[in-house]
């Protein structure tokens, strides 16, 4: 029997978002078959450290301090010079390589050291809503670039796929695979009713009470904003009593904040009951929160395919959401979710409005999300779909494994 | 006539709006269907969608950009005094490379700033981005004949021809509910507001300036005060030399002109004079052969005849109606309630076929007092007591009466004129210019227990209800620019036609304003001073009978195939009901009350949600 095969796994940063589930769910269950080395970069000052992801599956990472998140000559050519020494020592048959400042330091470097197949991840694109268009135009030519050195390159949505080979033309069609990302969703549904009053006794929800949430990183491209305006027009639209859940932290935090304010709408950090905003930082315990909250909003103005949104589905919460980006290949309009235009608070307020008012709308969402994201999204799939893709690469690129 | 639109980045996230530009121009194609372009530079892009008027030469292309580069314009409307403004600026030194406006335009913002817009005498919407001071300058004319919406916001500003354009960048949308209210009301949303909270409307004789972290309105015009000396006679000739040349400053073209003739004072007079300075041009009329009541032609002929015009009469049946119908929906991007948009539509259309510009006699009937409600108003400001008692008697008619016949019409108006005599005399003017009543509307609009006309309010002038001067500048303020100009701008520019209107000079404005009301109108007679001015051009039959207004037969047509037809889907319950705006009951109600031949209110209101409904569907 041959040896295993060696993949070498990079990954920007651990950060509470998709790249970091994902690569460390391949990392778990792509043994015994392959051996894999996980590395990536250390988090940024005002980001949560998510090491607790890899950690809970028995991985321990490799912090390469070099590789940050924002150009920076001087590091990156260092984090370069890094990766370039653990190909050496680690001597990978793969460099599977997630999001794009991975891409670019471990492409290089893997190709530089000739290392047989190199495979890349795009978890969302930065060519969107992120930087001016510049500054777009200057990073797509060298993903371009990148591209010509990469055997495989990972979609993780039909439409990614598309955006990727016709949109933005980074590279051919029969280079990308779409493999959607896999997730332990299990974990959402067990031990739901407990969850959900652990959560509610902690912020004094009462029972007629409706609990909203927004997840995620506060950046521009999450349009939190947009979310503040989103509760005032449903204050004014519904009369019932409504709590909101800011979840998550970042850049933003303050203007959001103060936009609640500009708008007389109260907020606090702490669990008082009569405040009608609460900013909880980041949690751990996302399947308290989701199991927790009646209904999940995202106002973002482009998206891959956040995660929150399909575990908010594998707790039975129905999402509204913006649609944008990959939303659509991850929710059902209609069934699990209800869409409105980028930007549209109306739309969006008055989506909300009909799922707390019409009853049975909302159960049947509710109902759905866990019967569609269960079968689709769980990581048994995306880890056989993986697998398969990486034998496939070994063949035709003929590897010989010592 | 052009679109234009454009884009302020203040800070990098505003770059985003650069790229849904092209898209914001393709929908003003129809206002500029020649040529469309677009210009960009530090932190700023613009488009421009062109309509070739005046020097229709490439030269005169916009995006029009300076010598030196630093200012970048767009501009949509005419400058009638361009030629004068051109040779005050050659004695400055500044030299030119086209014949047309446009550049005289940017010279003179140039050479005078933000005051130029004083001296130009006509109609426009104007943004020019200055590059070395990195600010927006935007413009809109007097009485606000050529709209500009905006949306601000700390990233970009954003300013375009039509919602419909603004709507294509990515800016936050919620509903402006007091909006709604006002156009149930209104049958149109005064400005500066708009239906979104976030978008709003430069007030016209306003101009912004905007620059990376404020923007500045201010206004560069009111209607003059001050009293004009001289006799009835005086006037009578001024009038006739101003209109005479605001007519013929209006001629200039370089493409076919033509004038709307309806058959009523106004627009006899501007299609008189506009021949007296060129024989050859035409006039065109509508008439509608199915609807005698309100066909005016047979008047149309009669002036024509009387002075030889060259005249063309457009038959207008129910199929040309119905045939406009979706037209007319298809290009309200903001909630107008006015029915007759419908045939300033089709008589545009069909007089595009033949000219690209046309003159009309808008503005005469809110500059001299033109409408019932000003004999109304002046008949009650005029009242003895007992006269008093009588008016508000009427108010006892049962409001059964529409305009579809004369005896109906004239029991209508005695009951309104008793309401309005029961009122304190601060609301008569809003009871006047509504459409609907507080009472319709609350009964049908969910939301209408919150709001009020309060924002109206605030911005007219009520405190002098016995002053009829002030009750016009209430109408130049908000039905002539919310109505009546929206209207005409909106349906002509559907149809690709310019139309310039010689009553709006503002010469001839601050003339009238200058004037006793009285010789205006009074409590027998409208438009006084008009009719005798040119008491030799206007036969009796014109002078003489009772207003009609330009309206068409909806009610008539409505009953037929538009309720089976088109409105269905607008009606159903379960929409109604998550729409949350009306009540589905009273919905239901209306429509069935038209079906079977109600009051011509109802059908206006009708129309209303039909439209309503209609751009919900589109934008919401």
């Amino acid at each position: 029997m041959a040896e295993k095969i060696r993949v070498l796994r990079i990954l920007n940063r651990f950060n509470l978002g998709g790249p970091t589930y994902n690569a460390s769910q391949l990392t778990k269950h792509l043994e015994p078959d392959f051996e894999t080395l996980l590395i990536g970069g250390p988090n940024e000052l005002n980001e949560h450290d998510s090491l607790h992801i890899p950690h809970s599956l028995g991985i321990e990472p490799v912090i390469i301090e070099s590789m940050r998140r924002s150009m920076n000559f001087v590091l990156d050519r260092a984090a370069y010079r890094d990766v370039k020494k653990i190909i050496a020592d680690f001597r990978p048959h793969i460099v599977h390589t997630h999001a794009s400042k991975a891409g670019a330091v471990g492409r290089s470097a893997a190709y530089k050291m000739k290392v047989p197949i190199i495979v890349h991840t795009y978890h969302g694109h930065v060519f969107e809503a992120y930087f001016s268009s510049l500054i777009s135009s200057f990073y797509k030519t060298i993903e371009r670039n990148l591209a010509r050195k990469t055997d495989a390159i990972v979609a993780l949505s039909v439409r990614q796929q598309a955006d990727l080979v016709s949109r933005f033309r980074i590279c051919n069609k029969d280079q990308v695979h779409v493999i959607a990302n896999g997730f332990d969703l299990t974990k959402f549904q067990e031990e739901k009713a407990i969850k959900r009053s652990l959560f509610r006794k902690k912020y004094q929800l009462q029972d007629d009470e409706f609990a909203i949430g927004i997840i995620g990183r506060m950046v521009p491209v999450k349009n939190h904003t947009m979310f503040v305006d989103v509760v005032d027009r449903v204050s004014q639209l519904h009369r019932g009593k409504v709590r909101y859940f800011v979840v998550g932290d970042g850049e933003t935090n303050l203007e959001v904040r103060h936009r609640f304010n500009q708008k007389n709408i109260a907020t606090n950090d702490n669990t008082d009951p009569d405040t009608m905003v609460h900013f909880t930082s980041w949690q751990k315990n996302v399947d308290e929160i989701m199991s927790g909250l009646d209904l999940l909003v995202l106002t973002s103005l482009n998206e891959g395919t956040p995660v929150c949104l399909i575990e908010a589905q594998a707790s039975n919460c129905p999402v509204v959401s913006t649609d944008v980006g990959g939303i659509r290949d991850i929710v059902i309009d209609g069934k699990t979710a209800l869409l409105s235009p980028s930007q549209n608070v109306e739309t969006m307020s008055r989506n909300i409005v009909k799922l707390i008012t019409d009853k049975i709308l909302y159960e049947s969402m509710s109902s759905q999300g866990w019967e569609f994201v269960g079968e689709r999204f769980q990581y048994q799939r995306m880890v056989e779909d993986m697998k398969a893709l990486y034998y496939n690469l070994i063949e035709l690129k003929k590897v010989k494994l010592d | 006539m052009c679109g234009i639109t454009g884009v302020f980045s203040r800070n990098d996230n505003g770059s985003k709006f650069f790229d849904a530009l092209p898209d914001a121009l393709a929908t003003l194609r129809q206002r500029g269907p020649d040529y469309s372009a677009t210009k960009s530079g530090d932190h700023f892009l613009f488009g421009h969608a062109r309509l070739s008027i005046i020097d229709v030469s490439e030269a005169s292309h916009q995006p029009y950009v300076s010598e030196d580069g630093r200012y970048t314009l767009v501009f949509n409307g005419e400058i009638f005094n361009f030629r004068e403004i051109r040779t005050e600026l050659e004695k400055h030194g500044h030299t030119f490379r086209t014949s047309g406006d446009v550049e005289v335009v940017l010279k003179s913002f140039i050479q005078y700033g933000v005051k130029c817009f004083e001296t130009f005498n006509g109609f426009f919407a104007i943004g020019i981005f200055d590059s070395l001071e990195q600010r927006l300058v935007l413009a809109r004319d007097r009485f606000g004949v050529k709209p500009l919406l905006y949306y601000s916001e700390a990233s970009a500003f954003v300013f375009a021809s039509e919602m419909k354009a603004i709507l294509k960048y990515p800016i936050r949308r919620t509903l402006d509910e007091q909006s709604v209210y006002e156009y149930f009301r209104l049958t149109y949303i005064p400005e500066p507001d708009s239906i979104f909270q976030e978008v709003k409307k430069l007030e016209a004789a306003h101009y912004a300036v905007i620059t990376k972290d404020k923007t500045e309105i201010h206004s560069y015009y009111s209607i003059g005060n001050d009293a004009f000396k001289g006799n009835y006679q005086d006037a009578c000739e001024q009038l006739r030399d101003l209109l005479s040349d605001s007519v013929r400053t209006r001629l200039i073209s370089d493409v076919p002109i033509g004038t709307f003739l309806s058959g009523g004072i106004d627009s006899s007079i501007i299609s008189v004079l506009a021949a007296q300075h060129d024989p050859n041009i035409h006039a065109y009329s509508i008439g509608f052969p199915d609807a005698p009541y309100y066909d005016e032609s047979a008047y149309a002929s009669e002036i024509a005849q009387r002075h030889s015009l060259k005249h063309t009469i457009i038959p207008v049946t129910e199929v040309d109606f119905l045939k406009a119908l979706p037209n007319v929906l298809e290009y309200i991007d903001e909630p107008f309630g006015d029915s007759s948009a419908i045939a300033v539509n089709v008589l545009s259309s069909f007089v595009r076929q033949h000219v690209t510009v046309a003159l009309s006699g808008d503005g005469a009937d809110e500059v001299f007092g033109g409408y019932r409600k000003h004999r109304a108003l002046a008949m009650i400001a005029g009242a003895s007591r007992a006269k008093m008692m009588a008016f508000t008697a009427a108010a006892a008619i049962p409001g059964v009466f529409g305009r579809g016949s004369r005896f109906s019409d004239k029991m209508r108006q005695a009951r309104r004129m008793g309401r309005v005599a029961s009122m304190r005399p601060g609301e008569r003017y809003l009871f006047l210019a509504a459409f609907h009543s507080g009472r319709e509307v609350s009964h049908l609009l969910h939301l209408s227990r919150h709001y009020s006309m309060n924002r109206v309010r605030g911005r007219l002038d009520l405190g002098h209800p016995d002053d009829m001067n002030s009750v016009l500048r209430n109408d130049m303020k908000l039905v002539l620019t919310g109505d009546m100009l929206r209207k005409v701008d909106l349906m002509s520019m559907a149809a690709s036609l310019e139309v310039r209107s010689p009553f709006l000079d503002y010469r001839i404005i601050d003339f009238a304003f200058s004037l006793p009301s009285k010789w205006k109108f009074d409590s027998l007679q409208t438009k006084k001073i008009l009719s005798d001015s040119f008491n030799d051009i206007l036969p009796e039959s014109i002078t003489q009978r009772p207003k009609h207004g330009f309206e068409v037969p909806v009610g008539k047509w409505m009953n037929g195939a538009l309720l089976n037809n088109i409105s269905n889907e607008w009606f159903d319950d379960k929409f109604i009901k998550h729409q949350g705006i009306f009540y589905p009951e009273k919905m239901q109600r209306l429509k069935n009350s038209v079906g079977r031949g109600s009051g011509l209110r109802d059908q206006s209101l009708l129309w209303s949600i039909i439209v309503f409904q209609n751009w919900w569907k589109k934008y919401m």
